[in-house]
């Protein structure tokens, strides 16, 4: 049995990334847009939640969570290092992107969270 | 100009897979609510379409035209981000899996790897979302969700990690032969055994599925993680679950069932079109075999307690995978 491997030219990989995330865009947008920020019910919005005592400290597992997602990804970096291979640099982007996702999230998390 | 027709027809080509890809999730959706049904003795969906086919559809339509509430102090945009970022990662990894030909549309050398990077990135999601609301299920939710991941995540690595060691190649294309692969006379299979079990527990506790639906847990904190999305937001993320479940299973049937190969009947001349056809049945057919384990397992074990599962996925299941570590360098040193 002989296996094709097919690359991807530059173009299609920016087609084959864009295309599905302006679909989804669009459907969301088409999606109910009015919000409502009050309400009385209980478990919905609209409250001022109290202080939550939680028998842990969660920003631990936020961090570790993190932590094992950098490792995963660094060691499959180690693993496929072969110069400049186009897993390499997948590999690097998700990782960029991921340290990305955590920086943004941070401020919310530690504002909403640690300080509860 | 050529360059830019053949850009344009790629994109259609894109476009359709998502439509499709979404539209099969539904699908699974359905059939893991049909089957559970029928387990509990329920009817199941039965309504809306032949069978009740299009009720996941007409769930997300609902969804998608219903109100949004969010508590005050909500991060309104980056949740809004992150559920079109979830469904959106979803498709992209659909794009590696073999379908119709022994490699996906995404192909290279070391794309397995990839895959599962994308797939662990999909987790994250679970634990940044909730934390973004100021509310404290989603709150706690999010804790269990992480410590799940945690439980879960080493265990699979390594369990996927065997294949790719046995295969000796991280490549999906090649990855795919595993069941016409045999180590001294064994087939691969059977000593990758353990590895499966592994995967199968990992992948349901990723998509929630009972009984390790924990971060959810309805009846102790009122839906957890997901307590505070509603509307389009809600339709999106469940229609990430049920892709991840879609994927998931794919996952699975990609690195341990052979993924698209299988008895191929052609005709002379319709080469071009049957082989394909036939590929795409074949790992639908396994993908939805998978699905139906999980099923079956879900609808036979009662929730676990978070203590209970911490305590099977770092007790019994982490073992067992570094067991069946050991078992492949053993029979390779032999």
């Amino acid at each position: 049995m002989t296996y094709r491997v097919i690359h991807l030219g530059l173009v299609e990989a920016a087609v084959a990334i864009i295309v599905p995330f302006v679909l989804l865009w669009i459907i969301y947008s088409l999606g109910k847009v009015s919000k409502r920020e009050t309400g009385r019910e209980p478990y919905v919005s609209g409250h001022q939640f109290p202080s939550t005592w939680i028998p842990y400290r969660p920003e631990w597992l936020y961090y570790i969570s993190y932590f094992i997602l950098w490792d995963i990804i660094v060691i499959f970096m180690l693993f496929t290092w072969s110069g400049f291979s186009p897993v390499f640099m997948a590999t690097l982007i998700i990782l960029i992107s991921a340290m990305l996702l955590a920086v943004i999230t941070l401020l919310p998390y530690r504002r909403r969270v640690i300080r509860k | 100009m050529t360059s830019l027709i053949d850009a344009a027809i790629f994109a259609g080509v894109i476009a359709l897979w998502t439509a499709c890809t979404i539209f099969l999730a539904f699908i699974a959706e359905w059939f893991y609510r049909k089957m559970m049904g029928h387990i509990q003795h329920r009817v199941g969906p039965k309504l809306t379409g032949p069978v009740g086919i299009l009720q996941p559809l007409a769930d997300f339509i609902k969804l998608m035209s219903k109100e949004q509430i969010s508590p005050r102090g909500t991060d309104e945009s980056f949740v809004d981000f992150l559920a079109i970022f979830g469904v959106w990662l979803m498709i992209i990894m659909s794009l590696f899996l073999p379908i119709f030909s022994t490699h996906g549309i995404f192909s290279f050398h070391g794309d397995a790897i990839f895959l599962l990077s994308l797939f662990a990135v999909g987790s994250i999601i679970y634990i940044v979302t909730p934390y973004l609301f100021p509310s404290p299920y989603p709150t706690i939710g999010a804790g269990r969700r992480a410590e799940l991941y945690l439980a879960y995540e080493i265990p699979m690595f390594l369990a996927l990690a065997s294949v790719l060691f046995v295969m000796r190649s991280a490549t999906v294309s090649e990855i795919i032969a595993l069941p016409l692969t045999s180590i001294r006379g064994v087939p691969a299979v059977i000593i990758l055994i353990p590895a499966l079990i592994v995967t199968l527990l990992g992948v349901m506790a990723r998509v929630k599925k009972l009984p390790f639906d924990i971060p959810e847990a309805e009846t102790e904190i009122a839906s957890g993680w997901e307590a505070e999305l509603s509307g389009r937001r809600l339709a999106f993320f469940n229609l990430l679950t049920d892709l991840k479940l879609l994927v998931g299973s794919g996952i699975i049937v990609t690195f341990f069932l052979g993924g698209p190969l299988g008895p191929v009947f052609v005709v002379e001349g319709l080469e071009w079109l049957l082989v394909p056809l036939w590929r795409c049945f074949w790992f639908t057919l396994k993908t939805f075999i998978v699905i139906l384990i999980i099923t079956i397992i879900s609808g036979s074990v009662a929730r676990f307690r978070i203590d209970q599962v911490l305590n099977l996925f770092w007790r019994k299941v982490l073992p067992l995978a570094v067991v069946q570590v050991i078992i492949i360098v053993v029979v390779y040193a032999l």
